[in-house]
């Protein structure tokens, strides 16, 4: 690592095959940043290579999707755990450059068959390309016929402009849109059409603001296509595609088996004869309803207490249905006994903004959104808060939201809501977290390829847990993390830590809980998480961050009582650190066994030492006794020596 | 006789003097009165120790008299070898060599008992000092192991 970067920073080998030239940045390519990249073993064939900062979650099935019409994925590396797309050039300048003007049947030969058929192909995969905008789609010089860009390597609809979008995700900001469904694909490719056709994009220069509002006064067909040169034949089909309701656009198989100047019929809308005035708008339409009720929520909910848009929906619309329901939507104001935490009015405006729009995406704690799209919400919020209390709303939202499912299955939320909701909660409960951990887990969980999204490390892109491991290892020094931060909060913040628990959660490794990280220090539940990972994913030994800890695991020896032991476990430690296996290098202190026969051992030196203690204290007692005792030795010996001097005079007298 | 006589008081003091004790005497003192002055002067450091020293218990009297009678071993063999003749015997006790060799044995047994009574004390604060150093030392092994933290000896 230190190598490469400080050979040419400017340079970067990935899987000893392609060199990347961060200094050649190309322009965006698939919604993300895109350098100039060539494969050193095939003579220095040409790609392009994309760095994803949110890849979509479903990248693993989109990178094995190849259609004719799609820039394919050709490779994917991990360079230090960041991800790296490699994928061919573009076979020319993308639409964006110039959208040219293009006939009737080139645009059905050239986009609507071939996207068709792409389109066709994804829903057979139940996938969504949500990247249908001029600036991802390569025109070949000279051809008629157009390229997607890669597919996946940024959040479904994110880069997409309000102008593209259907009005389901339109009202959404770019990171709610969620994965969307193919209906939302065709009204993209209705709009690329209609720009393609009349040669400039539509509502040229309003703001988006303006666009949805007018999109919502007359519908967005009008909208588009009212005062422009639309082609006799293609008026029917771009109806049908850009119209509001999901339900009325064609089908992909419907648009590759399309012919010249074929006919689709579209319900139309009826709008309302009177307008009901909201916030000084006129509204004519239920769905136009929705949107404003978003906007102007207080006035929406006093209209709904005065029967207002009820009787409006029934005389004017001629939805009675529909006005029932909104009816028993707003008998709900009364005050219930259930004891739920909801804002009923928040609840109750969900639930008639639903009624009013089934096709419409949630709407709940001020925001527009589809409950799948939370997680990228979270982290788009985390990345690059849009307001300062951004990511705080929608962690309450997400954390709610997995907490309470029931609370909006009773609501009679749209089916594709509802399901997302229940999905969303099934995950939490698989997580097993509870509160800001949950939230802040869901997205790692939800998507493997989401980096890293610690404020000290987004910039790696850090998307594999050994690269994070490695990175760690590389910026543990005094100055990266000095010894008081360490101690306070450990080697990881909490969405490295997250980014790992999910990680070894995949792996079937079930991280520490909360009530078991309470009784540790913070550094030394990391280590623990660190070891784990390093022992699941990462061979690659981590002497830097062992050799950080080893100071703070040697203050934790003093559980040893011996004092060899601990001198021998010092050593033993600072070898492990040296190895730089964390596991061993924890399990030298964390041994219950070898810590229980030590607290056996070291009961068993105090009694003996008490023992020992009371020995000499009855140590003059003894003396005495002893005194005694020697002197009945020496009587005893001088009577053994007298009997033999008396012995040996006998014998000298008589013997001699 | 007045060692005889002196020798009789203190027997009596003896515990177990019994009336055959006397008849025995009567009869060696009227059989080999010469022998039995030579006993008796011998016998008198004993006599006297006795009345020196009212504590020595019979061991140590016991000792006394091993050493006494080795000495005893010859004048008593020669009073013996000359039938108990008077002049003989009177001879034997009034050898200055034979009477110090008297004395030096009582001497030489009290000596040798508190020698050896001071040497096994001696014997005995030797051990118990040495008993008394490794119990110290293997105290102070066990606290350093087993009692004291590493703060005073970081590791190097």
């Amino acid at each position: 690592m230190a190598d490469t970067q400080a050979d040419n920073s400017q340079e970067l080998l990935i899987a000893e095959r392609y060199l990347i030239s961060l200094d050649r940045k190309q322009p965006d390519f698939g919604g993300c940043a895109t350098y100039a990249a060539q494969d050193v073993m095939a003579s220095g064939a040409s790609y392009l290579a994309l760095a994803p900062l949110a890849a979509s979650s479903r990248l693993t099935e989109i990178m094995f999707f190849r259609h004719e019409s799609v820039i394919p994925i050709q490779a994917h590396e991990y360079n230090q755990g960041a991800l790296w797309l490699l994928c061919p050039h573009p076979p020319g300048p993308s639409l964006a450059e110039g959208l040219g003007l293009w006939t009737e049947s080139q645009l059905i030969d050239g986009v609507i068959r071939p996207l068709a058929s792409l389109l066709q192909r994804l829903e057979a995969a139940k996938l969504t390309c949500r990247s249908i905008r001029p600036d991802n789609l390569f025109v070949a010089p000279g051809l008629h016929k157009v390229v997607l860009g890669p597919l996946g390597a940024a959040a479904p609809g994110e880069k997409q402009p309000v102008l593209f979008e259907p009005l389901s995700s339109a009202v959404c900001r770019p990171s709610a849109r969620g994965e969307g469904t193919t209906g939302c694909d065709i009204f993209s490719l209705g709009v690329l059409i209609l720009s393609l056709a009349i040669g400039k994009l539509p509502l040229e220069g309003l703001s988006d603001n303006d666009i949805l509002k007018r999109r919502f006064e007359v519908g967005t067909p009008a909208a588009y296509m009212d005062g422009q040169n639309v082609p006799v034949g293609l008026r029917s089909v771009l109806t049908a595609m850009l119209s509001d309701d999901p339900v009325s656009r064609p089908s992909p198989r419907d648009l590759v088996t399309i012919a010249p100047s074929k006919v689709f019929t579209v319900r139309p809308a009826m709008p309302a004869g009177i307008p009901l005035v909201i916030g000084g708008n006129s509204v004519y339409t239920p769905q136009a309803l929705a949107w404003y009720a978003g906007r102007h929520p207080a006035e929406f909910s006093a209209l709904l207490q005065r029967k207002v848009v009820s009787n409006w929906l029934s005389r004017e619309v001629e939805l009675s249905a529909m006005a029932g329901l909104i009816e028993q939507a707003s008998a709900s104001f009364l005050p219930t006994g259930g004891g739920k935490a909801v804002d009923p009015a928040t609840m109750v405006i969900t639930h008639a903004i639903s009624v009013l729009d089934p096709a419409a995406p949630m709407f709940w704690g001020g925001a527009w959104f589809w409950p799948e799209a939370l997680p990228q919400m979270l982290v788009q919020a985390t990345i690059q808060p849009s307001a300062p209390d951004d990511e705080r709303t929608i962690r309450n939202i997400l954390s709610f939201m997995a907490a309470n499912p029931d609370a909006f299955m009773s609501a009679h939320l749209p089916q594709r809501q509802s399901r997302q909701i229940s999905a969303l909660s099934v995950e939490a409960r698989r997580i097993g977290l509870r509160g800001a951990e949950l939230v802040r887990r869901l997205p790692y969980d939800l998507n493997r390829f989401l980096p890293c999204l610690s404020k000290k490390c987004l910039e790696a892109r850090i998307s594999l847990p050994e690269g994070l491991l490695q990175w760690l290892n590389g910026h543990v020094g005094i100055e990266d993390l000095p010894d008081e931060a360490l101690g306070r909060s450990g080697f990881l913040d909490d969405q490295m830590r997250s980014f790992l628990e999910a990680n070894c959660a995949r792996q079937g490794v079930i991280p520490l809980s909360q009530s078991q990280k309470a009784g540790l220090p913070g550094w030394l539940a990391d280590l623990t998480l660190l070891a784990a990972v390093q022992r699941k994913f990462a061979k690659a030994p981590l002497s830097f961050l062992a050799q950080r800890a080893l100071p703070l695991l040697e203050t934790e020896l003093r559980q040893w009582r011996s004092r060899t032991s601990r001198s021998r476990r010092r050593v033993r430690l600072g070898k492990a650190a040296e190895e730089g296996n964390l596991g061993t290098f924890l399990a030298t202190v964390n041994d219950p066994t070898g810590l229980r026969l030590d607290q056996r051992q070291a009961q068993q030196a105090e009694a003996e030492i008490s023992n020992l203690m009371r020995v000499l204290d009855e140590a003059p007692e003894r003396r005495a006794a002893n005194d005694r005792e020697a002197r009945n030795s020496g009587e005893f010996f001088s009577l053994l020596t007298g009997i033999a001097v008396a012995m040996a005079s006998i014998w000298l007298e008589f013997c001699q | 006789m007045t060692s005889v006589r002196q020798a009789e008081p203190g027997t009596l003091r003896a515990p177990g003097f019994r009336w055959w004790h006397g008849i025995i005497i009567g009869l060696l003192l009227s059989y080999v009165p010469g022998s039995l002055l030579v006993a008796g002067v011998l016998l008198l450091p004993l006599v006297l120790l006795k009345l020196v020293d009212p504590n020595a218990d019979g061991q140590r009297i016991m000792i006394v008299l091993f050493y006494v009678g080795a000495a005893m071993v010859h004048p008593l063999h020669e009073a013996w070898a000359a039938n108990g003749d008077w002049d003989t015997c009177i001879a034997q006790i009034t050898q200055p060599v034979t009477l110090a060799l008297d004395w030096l044995a009582a001497g030489a047994a009290w000596l040798v008992a508190e020698a050896s009574a001071i040497g096994g004390r001696l014997w005995n604060a030797e051990v118990a000092r040495r008993e008394r150093k490794s119990i110290e030392k293997r105290i102070a092994y066990l606290q350093n192991e087993w009692m004291s933290s590493d703060d005073d000896a970081p590791a190097t």
